[in-house]
């Protein structure tokens, strides 16, 4: 809810007991559905037995390797987004000459969705280890260019005249004003599209792989196995809620001044 | 020996195709170690006039001189100090101090942050970040941070402004005491007259917009303990700024 354009506080532990509530109703709902037979066995498994699977492709079905894999994936496509991204986004928020040279393009890029890159990305690559990295590449590239050049942007005139009333030159204000100022945000940035990457893995697997999590999904599709379907997406969903847990709290360990100054957050 | 030059310095703002003239005609020359104040009423031009010596930005008509250097962007030996403070929030103290000296590479810097953590009363404090310090403490931090580069100059726009009475006050003895052990020059903007009183060396009142020097006043130093004189001084300002 939102007053004054200000999230109302919430009390901590008033916080987690509602959002425990909230799983707590799903799960009943799930529980409901399955257990008393209301939708079929083979289109949805009780909570019980998804469990007892998941435990199991921990200890006899090798998931961990899998697991592994599509972390790595997401992490070369993730990084190399951002090695190509940071600087271009940082340089299109400062200079309006090199925005007016990128910003149609990555506008364009933005509204193809990734789907439509899958035949060309095995047109090139083959189905490969490139080819998956390129998607989850392609996938993100725009938004991190998009909301890093908005970071770089907003960042307000008040310390840049600092910088300048210091002598500092362009890249000095670029270096030690914009660049740290901006980093918050480009974390929370960041940390948003790693989800999107965590999604863009899976859809790549589940295209064409034979390793990862997606591909252990298709294959479970394929021999009617609806329990590991079950397993399998609550193992994605968790890997994937660990990721954005780790970011948080990089963000708490990393800029510490920035949560406590209450510095304007995109 | 004349450090600052302000000539003709005249401002437009133009707003949906109508301009309105904010500084008319702004003269005053400063003398190298005095403490000039500018003294004028809110929204009349002031900060304007520092952002334009500031170098910060451009005057419509009329020119600036630093020494025989024609003011066109920021200098560096003009330090400046803001109302809000600006610190950087990403940096501690003794960083945000250090800032301007790592821009020219200074070899002694540790030793310099040192120094004017110091003079600003911060001993203590160097490794905290601006969020943890109270305003008087930030603005003490902004004062050293300018400083430290050791500048011929200091502009200052109504940087205690913001500040309870109290600490206020300690900052005024504290700009003169910076004065007395630096020599340096000083111009302040304030509307503020007892701080004025307080702190000038010269008073240039300000008009309503457009901005012009109606009085230019001089306080002798001999009149700083002497109270009636003080506020004689005052109750002249008054009338003057009241009656324009």
């Amino acid at each position: 809810m939102k007053k004054n354009g200000q999230h109302l506080e919430l009390p901590k532990r008033k916080y987690v007991i509602i959002a425990l509530f909230g799983s707590i109703i799903i799960i009943l709902i799930w529980a409901v559905l399955s257990y008393l037979k209301i939708v079929s066995p083979i289109f949805l498994s009780t909570p019980t037995e998804t469990l007892k699977n998941i435990f199991n492709l921990f200890v006899s079905g090798n998931i961990l390797k899998d697991i592994l894999v599509s972390i790595i994936r997401v992490l070369f496509g993730f990084i190399l987004a951002l090695i190509v991204g940071l600087p271009l986004g940082i340089f299109c928020g400062v200079f309006k000459k090199i925005e007016a040279f990128i910003e149609t393009n990555i506008s364009f890029l933005r509204y193809i969705p990734v789907a439509a890159f899958i035949p060309l990305a095995i047109l090139w690559f083959g189905v490969s280890e490139t080819e998956k990295i390129f998607l989850i590449f392609i996938g993100i590239l725009p938004y991190i260019i998009l909301y890093t050049s908005v970071a770089a942007a907003n960042v307000e005139k008040e310390y840049i005249e600092v910088g300048k009333t210091f002598g500092a030159n362009e890249w000095q204000i670029l270096k030690k004003i914009i660049l740290p100022r901006a980093l918050p945000n480009i974390w929370d940035m960041a940390r948003i599209e790693m989800g999107g990457a965590w999604a863009l893995v899976v859809l790549a697997e589940v295209i064409a792989a034979n390793s990862g999590l997606g591909y252990r999904l298709i294959l479970a599709q394929r021999f009617l196995h609806t329990t590991d379907i079950f397993a399998l997406i609550i193992i994605i969903g968790l890997v994937g809620f660990i990721i954005d847990q780790l970011f948080k709290l990089g963000y708490f360990y990393l800029f510490p001044w920035a949560e406590k100054s209450k510095v304007k957050r995109i | 020996m004349k450090l600052i030059k302000v000539e003709h310095i005249n401002k437009n703002f133009v707003n949906n195709g109508e301009s309105l003239k904010i500084l008319g005609d702004i003269n005053f020359k400063l003398d190298k170690g005095e403490t000039s104040i500018i003294l004028g009423p809110s929204g009349c031009g002031k900060t304007t006039l520092f952002n334009i010596i500031a170098g910060l930005i451009p005057a419509t008509k009329g020119k600036i001189f630093f020494g025989n250097e024609e003011i066109v962007s920021p200098h560096k030996q003009i330090g400046v100090i803001f109302q809000e403070t600006r610190l950087f929030p990403w940096l501690k103290v003794k960083e945000n101090i250090a800032f301007g000296l790592k821009l020219k590479n200074k070899t002694n810097l540790d030793e310099k942050v040192v120094k004017y953590i110091d003079i600003v009363g911060l001993k203590g404090f160097e490794n905290l970040y601006p969020h943890e310090l109270s305003g008087g403490m930030k603005q003490r931090v902004a004062v050293a941070r300018t400083l430290a580069v050791e500048p011929e100059f200091i502009l200052m726009d109504e940087p205690f402004g913001a500040l309870d009475p109290k600490t206020r006050k300690k900052m005024h003895e504290l700009v003169l005491e910076i004065k007395e052990k630096l020599d340096t020059t000083i111009l302040f903007i304030t509307h503020n007259l007892k701080e004025a009183v307080f702190l000038a060396d010269k008073i240039y009142i300000l008009s309503a917009l457009p901005a012009k020097i109606i009085k230019e006043i001089e306080i002798p130093k001999v009149l700083r303990n002497d109270k009636n004189k003080i506020i004689e001084i005052e109750n002249q300002i008054t009338k003057i700024m009241t009656e324009a």
